[in-house]
């Protein structure tokens, strides 16, 4: 049989194309990707700086919002032992806190008061002013009762007293204290220091006022406690959450110009706020630790986009094998129509002449009408024939037949089919021995069209002087086991595989016709279908042995 | 299919709609908040001294108002005065014909007193409005046309004496103070023999023979014992009945002898809790009954006559409980209230000439013949073994088993709880809440050993009272110990706030209505004119400066952070005991820590909110509050 030349049309050029498309691209990302990185952690380096300005703030914003004004709580109770306690705590959870000055303050209208501030009759004075510091030893007091040890403290006593004198003297008795007030009032902030006095109630202003303006006339003394912060905005802990894009922060005074050196350096700033506005955070990062940064970033994206393209590369091979696939059945499918058409002919052709021949007679000898009818006859059987054998295998392909269990007494169903092909080939041998206890349960037409095309097979493919078939069954636990041994001209090995394939037909001159290739893929499928194993061994020259095995 | 689901829908909501209705059989109706709490129309009832008219505070105009009932003829009653811009604050009958009154503003406004002539309506000022406040000075009327009463003008922190005429005479002042006293006891006469002083811890009784002579001290009570003049003993300038717990634990009754400076004797004592005023009677000048109150009052007579008339009006009023508001000089006429635990009740005179009670106004109307639930008294004790003293409301229709409860620590602590109509107790059971109400030690009527037990022990045996009561209460199977609240006004919201910094875990949410944040501030904002409690203060609470420590260990603005769970605050802006500052701290700071609170701030209300719209509101709240928290 020829080879056939047609081919199913396949473009490798389209998948070429694409694949050097992919290929390109990958690196066009891989660039872009790389710059991006490059931009990302340069502005990361700029922006990522208020986080840890946040961050490392925490501390004092707390300190500032709820520490300090706790000191209102106290409603002005507060004696310098109880100030202890609260700048002990104060001092030793905010480190940043150096030294706590503590003023246990009166106002009066008392004008004999020689000390403090004094203003239109309102007397501002310190009764104790104690000094708090912490060591590794606890809390640390002094008391300033000398005159001249005084000095840099009435600063802040006099600067509080002014700002509250010139509030209290715009006071209405409908005022109200507002957060805006107190803050400008009672907060006094300073680089450096901070100075809270305790905010009195409205009415204690009111009063405050009345002694301003005189219309007390007996001796009146307030509570107030003034404190004061002294910071140190160097003790800071700076929390580097971003220890991969800057490499040193530090706390330096507000003026400290960054040092320019030979290395390339990445700086940034940010100024602290509120009492430790004359420092600020500088970040440093080197260029080499920059660069590092950024390919530690870029790491990852690099690995994103190659998978990608892995990907991409995958489904080009996947495509590339469906194309291949397809082109085989393609292939498969043509033999199929052009065997067919072969198998269909010949009968046909053969109908046709026979056809002709009876039309164009003028008489027919009874001899001829036997002969042509006898050809008739046949050719129409064979086209029969090849047409059920379709039918069927592509009925049992497709599922669509059901298998319907017999009991198949296996000594009586060999006799038949022994006895009808050796009605039909005289020439055959054919020898049995049979061995069962019990009956085989299968469908006994399907098995028959096993059987028949495994002895058909075996007379077609035998010389014509040794067409011999030896058919064994044997019957173990688990199986039934049926031989047919051969003598005819054997079966390559390396054809074992292909032999139950469709359309598969060994080149050989003893199946010039009638053979579509279809038998030992129907014994296979039907075998199959009904539970059973088909098998072959096969010796070039010797013969060949088909075993089927099924279950009992 | 569309018509077959229509009929569906509404067949479920039929049955959904029967189903909520055989609900509703079984719960107890919400009644609406205002119902509990509107403010009564007419009140302030008195009596003429010869009883033949009633004059009563009402709305006219949105002004309080004077009006004035005549009972023998009901038809020439009418409204005395028509202010429109001022309210009638308190008034007096002077005599049978003068009533003096004052009006305000606003608090703490100018002082503005006046009297009416009830023939004649005219109205005259007594005074000049000043800058002051003042104080009736007990028994109240008339003296040779003029009225005393105690002004704080010249000095804020001490009140004198000053009489005011109302036939022209120029105003004086009848008795200086010197700066510690705080009590004058007028005689029928108009002489006051009798003054109170106070000093600081120590109160002192003095007494002179007449106007002219100076006064002497009688006796000096130390911190503790007490002892309140009632009146003088008929026809004697010397002897008084005064209510006493010198050399005793409960307030008895006795006559004293303030010449000799002795006891005559004990009249009559109680010996569970101290007596109540009892009656004495300024126009006979004689004890008319005592009274004292273990759950319900109970009254012991003096006057035959007096028990026979009270016999009468029990069985008028079908077993409620009554209180007597005012009577006449021959106690012919007695304006009375009447109360159970489940009916606010009414206001009525019992008339002696006809046997029978005539309505003047009922309480709360809104609430007349509702279901409401039954207040039950309990005892149980502490862990050091006090007995505590207590109030159960039980919800409508529930079982008493495994409730969400409420529990609602008194004000004070110098108060305390009785049986009778609790519109806070009865709102929160018609929520389905059973309602504990306790006298925690510190509260007054149980003895001086009981209420000093309370000294000092803000935050700390007193607090524990209330969680032993609720301990018990759990152990009882009444309440669900997953579902209590603890609410409170000032110092039961001082309660609360305590317990939600340091005992979380009993509660699942608290309620501080004008709750004391901050004891440092409570003390800072004491007014002058109550300085001289200051030292009873520091006794009672502790000293802000010496003790500063415990201050802050019990302070909950200063333990904001222990909070765990949900709280509902409400302030004033002129709450005079608590900051909005703190209030506002230990909002935010609860904020900071994302506990749910929820605030409610009235810049213009005080420590009592008196506008009824911010007191629905709070109502409103606290009943979504607990809804939330404890509901169901």
């Amino acid at each position: 049989m020829r080879e056939t030349s047609y081919n199913y049309r396949k473009n490798f050029g389209l998948l070429f194309v694409f694949f050097a498309f992919v290929t390109l691209l990958y690196f066009v990302v891989v660039f872009a990707a790389r710059n991006y990185t490059i931009n990302h952690v340069d502005n990361e380096f700029t922006n990522r700086k208020s986080e840890v300005f946040d961050l490392t703030l925490v501390p004092f914003n707390d300190f500032f919002q709820n520490r300090v004004p706790e000191v209102s709580f106290y409603q002005g109770y507060l004696d310098s032992l109880e100030a202890g306690k609260y700048a002990y705590s104060v001092l030793s959870s905010y480190p940043f806190v150096k030294e706590i000055a503590f003023y246990d303050m009166l106002f009066s209208n008392d004008v004999n008061a020689l000390a403090g501030f004094s203003i239109n009759g309102l007397n501002i004075r310190p009764k104790t002013l104690s000094i708090f510091t912490i060591n590794n030893r606890g809390l640390n007091k002094r008391y300033i009762t000398k005159r001249e040890e005084m000095g840099p403290f009435n600063d802040e006593l006099n600067s509080m007293g002014i700002k509250i004198a010139s509030y209290i003297d715009k006071l209405q008795s409908s005022s109200k204290l507002t957060d805006r007030d107190i803050l400008r009032v009672f907060y006094a902030t300073q680089p450096g220091r901070i100075t809270y006095l305790n905010i009195p109630r409205i009415n204690d202003l009111l009063v405050y006022k009345d002694i301003m303006d005189t219309k007390l006339d007996h001796i009146v003394n307030y509570e107030q406690d003034m404190f004061v912060f002294n910071v140190d905005p160097t003790l800071l802990e700076v929390k580097n959450i971003y220890p991969n894009l800057y490499e040193r922060i530090e706390v330096v005074p507000i003026v400290r110009a960054p040092i320019t050196s030979d290395v390339k350096e990445y700086v940034t700033e940010m100024p602290l706020p509120g009492a430790l506005a004359d420092y600020k955070l500088l970040f440093h990062s080197g260029e080499s630790f920059i660069s590092k940064e950024v390919n530690r970033s870029f790491f990852p994206i690099v690995l994103g986009i190659s998978l990608v393209y892995l990907i991409l590369l995958v489904i080009l091979y996947l495509i590339y094998r469906n194309l291949e696939i397809n082109g085989r059945l393609f292939k498969l499918q043509y033999d199929f129509i052009n065997n067919l058409t072969h198998e269909f002919k010949t009968p046909v052709s053969v109908i046709k002449i026979a056809g002709n021949n009876i039309k164009s007679a003028p008489y027919l000898s009874d001899e001829e009408r036997i002969m042509y009818g006898n050809i008739l006859d046949q050719e129409s059987d064979r086209l029969n024939n090849l047409m059920n054998k379709l039918l069927s295998f592509s009925q049992i392909e497709n599922k669509t037949i059901k298998f319907k269990k017999e009991e198949i007494d296996l000594n009586s169903f060999v006799d038949n089919i022994v006895a009808s092909t050796q009605l039909k080939h005289a020439d055959f041998k054919i020898s049995k021995e049979i061995n069962v206890k019990s009956s085989l349960l299968a469908d006994p037409v399907l098995l028959t069209s096993v059987f028949q095309n495994l002895i058909d097979n075996a007379y077609k493919y035998s010389d014509q002087k040794r067409k011999i078939l030896d058919i064994k069954i044997q019957q173990n636990k688990k199986n039934f086991v049926i031989i047919f041994r051969d003598e005819g001209i054997g079966i390559n090995k390396s054809e074992f595989s292909n032999i139950f394939k469709k359309f598969y037909r060994i080149k050989s001159q003893y199946n010039q016709q009638g053979s579509i290739g279809l038998g030992l893929a129907f014994c296979k499928e039907i075998t199959e279908f009904m539970g059973g194993e088909i098998s072959v061994k096969s010796e070039v020259g010797k013969g060949t042995t088909f075993t089927l095995i099924f279950s009992v | 299919m569309r018509l077959f689901m229509r009929a569906h829908i509404i067949l479920s909501i039929v049955i959904i709609t029967l189903l909520g209705m055989g609900c509703s059989e079984n719960r107890t109706e919400r009644i609406p908040i205002e119902s509990f709490f509107s403010t009564p129309e007419k009140t302030f009832f008195k009596i003429s001294p010869d009883g033949n008219f009633i004059a009563y505070i009402g709305l006219d105009n949105h002004c309080k108002n004077i009006f004035l009932l005549n009972l023998n003829n009901r038809d020439s009653s009418k409204q005395l005065t028509y202010q429109n811009d001022m309210n009638v604050n308190s008034f007096v009958w002077g005599d049978n014909e003068e009533i003096i009154f004052s009006i305000e503003q606003a608090t703490n406004d100018s002082l503005r007193l006046y009297a009416v002539n009830i023939l004649t309506d005219a109205i005259q000022p007594l005074i000049k409005p000043m800058k002051a406040k003042f104080r009736w000075v007990q028994p109240s009327r008339l003296y040779d046309k003029g009225i005393i009463v105690a002004i704080n003008n010249r000095d804020s922190s001490t009140f004198d004496l000053h009489k005011l005429y109302i036939d022209g005479r120029k105003s004086e002042v009848i008795l200086q103070n010197p700066g510690n006293i705080n009590s004058w006891y007028i005689s029928n006469d108009g002489q006051v023999r009798l003054v109170m002083a106070n000093d600081s811890v120590e109160e002192s009784l003095m007494y002179r023979a007449d106007n002219l002579q100076p006064f002497h001290q009688v006796l000096k009570n130390d911190f503790g014992s007490t002892i309140i003049p009632m009146g003088f003993v008929k026809n004697s300038t010397t002897n008084i009945y005064a209510l006493s717990n010198i050399g005793r634990d409960k307030l008895s009754l006795i006559e004293y002898d303030l010449v000799g400076k002795r006891e005559v004797h004990e009249i009559f004592s109680n010996k569970e809790v101290d007596l109540d005023w009892g009656d004495y009677s300024h126009y006979t000048n004689e004890m008319n009954y005592a009274s004292y109150t273990v759950s319900k009052k109970k009254r012991y007579f003096f006057n035959e006559k007096v028990a026979q008339i009270f016999k009468k009006i029990s069985e008028k009023t079908k077993g409620s409980e009554f209180d007597v508001i005012d009577v006449d000089a021959q106690f012919d006429k007695i304006i009375i209230r009447t109360y159970t635990d489940t009916n606010p009740g009414a206001i009525y005179y019992f008339d002696c000439q006809d046997n029978d009670l005539h309505k003047l106004t009922d309480n709360n109307p809104n609430l007349k013949d509702r279901d409401l639930s039954q207040t039950e008294f309990i005892k149980y004790q502490a862990r050091d073994g006090k007995i505590i003293t207590g109030f159960i409301t039980y919800p409508l229709h529930e079982d008493r088993k495994n409730l969400p409860m409420v529990v609602l620590p008194h004000d004070g602590p110098n108060q305390r709880e009785v049986w009778g109509f609790d519109h806070e107790a009865q709102f929160l059971a018609n929520r389905g809440y059973v309602v504990f109400q306790m006298n925690y030690r510190g509260s007054i009527g149980f003895g001086k050993e009981f209420w000093s037990a309370g000294f000092k022990e803000w935050g700390g045996k007193i607090q524990d009272d209330i969680t032993d009561g609720v301990k018990w209460l759990i152990r009882e199977g009444i309440a669900d110990k997953d579902r209590i609240a603890i609410v409170g006004k000032g110092f039961g919201g001082y309660s609360a706030l305590h317990a939600a910094c340091f005992n979380s875990d009993m509660y699942a949410c608290a309620v501080s209505y004008s709750g004391f944040t901050n004891l440092f501030t409570y003390f800072r904002d004491i007014p002058p004119y109550v300085k001289p409690y200051l030292q009873k203060y520091y006794q009672i609470i502790g000293n802000p400066v010496r003790e500063s420590g415990m201050f802050k260990q019990i302070s909950p603005v200063f333990h904001s952070n222990r909070v765990k769970i949900p709280v509902l605050l409400a302030q004033g802006g002129k709450d005079r005991f608590s900051s909005v500052t703190d209030a506002n701290q230990f909002v935010q700071k609860l904020k900071n820590n994302n506990i749910p609170v929820q605030y409610i701030l009235k810049e213009e209300e005080g420590r009592t909110f008196k506008k009824e719209e911010n007191i629905i509101q709070y109502y409103q709240e606290l009943e979504k509050f607990l809804d939330k928290y404890i509901g169901k």
